[in-house]
């Protein structure tokens, strides 16, 4: 018995990792189980919160749609409704966007000076991550914003606020803890993979809805999810364009003009063929410091004044 | 399957061990060798025909260079059947991995004449680098008659396509583990000993390489010109430190998994950046490749024992020959021929006088080796020229540019990178060495064990992603 207890002792670690793997295992099983039977998604892909944004890796056939492209940035410039019947989305698409067409110009975007982002609220991924860092909005912005962000996750997602310099803050407490007059969201690079673009637009919603409640005064920006320069989305992944343009388009019609306003941030960054102009990034995805003046002034050109 | 993956360690590894433990001590090379051809299926599917298309035909090689009977095989025929096997072994890997590059190259000059091959996209076989500088070394040593060629295919094939160092190294001599194939000790203080260096190659891969990977990813994200002077220079340490810790973790968890096995394989990693001296460096860095390149080029070549133009030239062809080893790609080239320079700067200016500082040798290593690396980790020359931009702002940077990237990532991995350092220290490993068999270290090690394996298991998501193979 003596000789057995030594053995044990001597190789402790052996049975140590045994157990250990056992329970791992264990628990690892139980979580995944738990995980496939709640949601939906689990068969989509995988992001690590330290990966970046252009790792992820979903096989999916999206082609490059020449007309997809034009459509996103048409809606958005031009008056002219006859564009509109080119939207690619459910047939009663193109009434939203007729009615939506007509409030803007009662309800039309101003240029405005930095008082007006004092109050503000900006939530995103990477690409806002970028803004928070390199950019020049005034000191008063409040960012929420991480790195692999993806709309999943935001409700119960915590991140350092200000971005990779702040303490630790849950989402909850940062939209209760004080009523903000503008919130300009930019997500959905990190959720191409998932799920189809409907359910993408539903669960939007389902974010703009808690958003609102908690913040009932607040003005709700959508931006349009900028999109891939021609280089990245030749990668031939689930991070295309065409990808991104129908979510844009779904995007625009949760507007309803009245807390809710869609920002085509898209039509200042991308270039003719509808790709993000090469010159403003370097990894295809996110604006470089240099270009991230383009966005901002989109912003101060584009407010609703009430 | 890499090792740090719930696949590994959750999965092969167990049912490995249990199939190799039990069997007859006669059949355990076969079970080795038929769990590395699993092993590598499961990465790298039907590329696994070509590893043993090189097996088979080494095999045959060895016997016929060793030569039977002795007296009817002369010299001259075994040197023949030398430089067939290994202009074999070069062809394959010349033409899975550098095909690619060539035409790439090829395409530049023809453009002259108006004409374009193909693009050539090879996929590179995993490990290919490795085994085949294994194989020609074997085929060497039986030529130099310092080995007796392998008895069967299984020991030889056992040999080659080992698990735990099929895919990364360390690069092994068939001599350094001979003893092993033939008669392996296996007992539980091996089995303790190697489990506790896996651990702390697993640690140092999911927990410090990872993270600082993670630091690095940073800097590209919003392009180099947007990063300041101070954020350049710590993403050219994190990725120092990526490097090393995921190399020295896998050679680390390589080693403990072989003596697990009851093999004994050559460490590949000692305390590098400790080093005094470029020079030295790479005799601490990646040791079983700089023994290669030093055993089967340098030497044959004449070494040092010659005239310094032939010194120049033999150091120029192992560090043009080490640059592209990594890979097929100009910036490993440069990043090369930049070590031939340091070297020969050292070999006949600075190193004596280097030699006899004490602090000044080490700020010396500690600020170019980074530099180096830079070099290494940028495929694109032009991003080597704009991060270079940013290490040193002669020139200013731009207006957007601020130093707060810098301390918001300090603020946020200062505790991993005294890790790091301390990590990277020769008397960290002397404590551990010290302390080893307590019961105290055991228990971090066990610790370790389980945090890694939680990182592993949240940091994908989806732990059992590959159940469908």
């Amino acid at each position: 018995m003596n000789s057995v207890f030594s053995i044990i002792k001597s190789h402790i670690l052996i049975f140590g990792v045994v157990i250990a793997s056992i329970v791992l295992a264990i628990i690892f099983f139980i979580q995944k189980n738990n995980d496939s039977s709640v949601s939906e998604n689990s068969n989509n892909i995988a992001l690590s919160s330290g990966q970046s944004d252009s790792d992820i890796h979903q096989p999916a056939t999206f082609a490059v749609d020449a007309n997809g492209n034009k459509i996103t940035q048409d809606i958005n410039t031009t008056t002219n409704i006859e564009n509109i019947d080119n939207v690619v989305a459910p047939e009663d698409g193109s009434t939203i966007q007729t009615e939506a067409t007509e409030t803007v110009s009662n309800n039309s975007f101003q240029t405005v000076e930095d008082g007006y982002f004092h109050d503000s609220l900006f939530i995103g991924n990477s690409r806002t991550v970028g803004l928070s860092l390199y950019g020049s909005m005034p000191e008063e912005t409040t960012f929420y914003a991480t790195v692999g962000m993806n709309i999943y996750d935001l409700l119960t997602s915590t991140a350092q606020v200000p971005p990779e310099e702040g303490p630790e803050k849950s989402f909850t407490s940062v939209i209760s803890e004080k009523q903000y007059g503008k919130i300009y969201i930019m997500l959905g690079i990190n959720d191409l993979g998932t799920g189809t673009s409907e359910s993408f637009a539903e669960y939007y919603k389902t974010i703009i809805d808690t958003i609102h409640q908690a913040q009932p005064n607040a003005i709700i920006y959508i931006q349009s999810i900028i999109n891939i320069s021609a280089e990245r989305d030749a990668q031939g992944d689930a991070i295309s364009n065409s990808n991104i343009n129908e979510k844009n388009a779904l995007l625009e019609q949760l507007a309803n003009n009245d807390y809710i306003y869609y920002l085509n941030v898209n039509e200042v960054l991308i270039d003719s063929n509808g790709f993000l102009n090469a010159d403003y990034t370097s990894d295809g995805v996110h604006l470089g410091g240099g270009s991230l003046s383009l966005w901002e002034d989109y912003l101060y050109s584009h407010a609703i004044v009430k | 399957m890499v090792f740090s993956s719930i696949d590994f360690i959750f999965r092969f590894l167990p049912l490995f061990l249990i199939g190799y433990y039990i069997a007859p001590k006669n059949y355990k090379n076969l079970i080795l060798l038929i769990g590395s051809l699993i092993f590598y299926a499961w990465g790298d599917g039907w590329y696994l025909l070509i590893l043993l298309l090189s097996v088979f035909v080494n095999f045959i090689f060895g016997k016929l260079i060793e030569g039977h009977g002795q007296q009817n095989q002369t010299q001259k025929t075994r040197l023949t059947f030398l430089w067939v096997i290994v202009a074999f072994n070069f062809a394959l890997l010349v033409l899975f991995k550098y095909t690619g590059f060539l035409v790439e190259n090829l395409n530049v000059l023809l453009k002259l004449f108006n004409v374009q091959l193909p693009a050539a996209n090879m996929h590179l076989p995993l490990g290919i680098s490795y085994f085949t500088f294994m194989t020609v070394s074997y085929q060497v040593d039986v030529y130099r008659r310092e080995i007796h060629a392998a008895n069967n295919i299984v020991t030889f094939g056992t040999y080659v396509t080992m698990f735990p160092k099929l895919i990364s190294g360390p690069i092994t001599e068939y001599g350094e583990i001979v003893n092993g194939l033939y008669f392996k000790k296996i007992s539980l203080d091996n089995i303790e000993n190697g489990l506790q260096t896996f651990i702390l190659g697993l640690g140092a891969k999911t927990i410090l390489a990872d993270n600082m990977g993670t630091l690095w990813a940073g800097m590209s994200r919003y392009g180099y010109e947007s990063i300041s002077c101070p954020y350049a220079w710590l993403g050219a340490i994190s990725y120092s430190f990526q490097l090393y810790f995921d190399f020295f973790g896998y050679s680390l968890m390589a080693i403990g998994i072989g003596r697990m096995l009851g093999f004994e394989l050559p460490k590949n990693f000692d305390h590098p950046y400790a080093s005094g001296s470029i020079s030295e460096f790479w005799r601490r860095w990646h040791i079983t490749l700089g023994k290669w390149f030093k055993k089967y080029i340098y030497f044959p070549l004449g070494g040092s024992r010659c005239s310094t133009i032939k010194i120049v030239r033999n150091t120029f062809l192992v560090w043009a020959f080490t640059g592209l080893w990594h890979g097929a790609s100009w910036n490993f080239i440069l990043w090369g021929i930049i070590f031939f320079g340091l070297i020969m700067l050292e070999r006949f200016c600075i190193g004596k006088y280097l030699a006899r500082t004490h602090v000044l040798k080490h700020v010396y290593v500690c600020f170019l080796i980074p530099l180096t690396w830079i070099v290494f980790a940028m495929r694109d020359i032009g991003d080597i020229g704009i991060y270079f931009s940013r290490l040193f702002p002669f020139r200013g940077s731009p207006d957007f540019v601020t130093t707060k990237d810098f301390w918001n990532a300090l603020g946020n991995y200062w505790q991993l990178l005294v890790a790091c350092v301390f990590f990277c220290l020769p008397v960290t490993e002397k404590i551990y060495n010290r302390f080893k068999d307590s019961i105290v270290i055991k228990v971090i090690l066990l610790i370790i064990f389980v945090f890694s394996m939680i990182i592993v298991n949240t940091s994908t998501n989806n732990p059992f992603m590959y159940s469908r193979f």
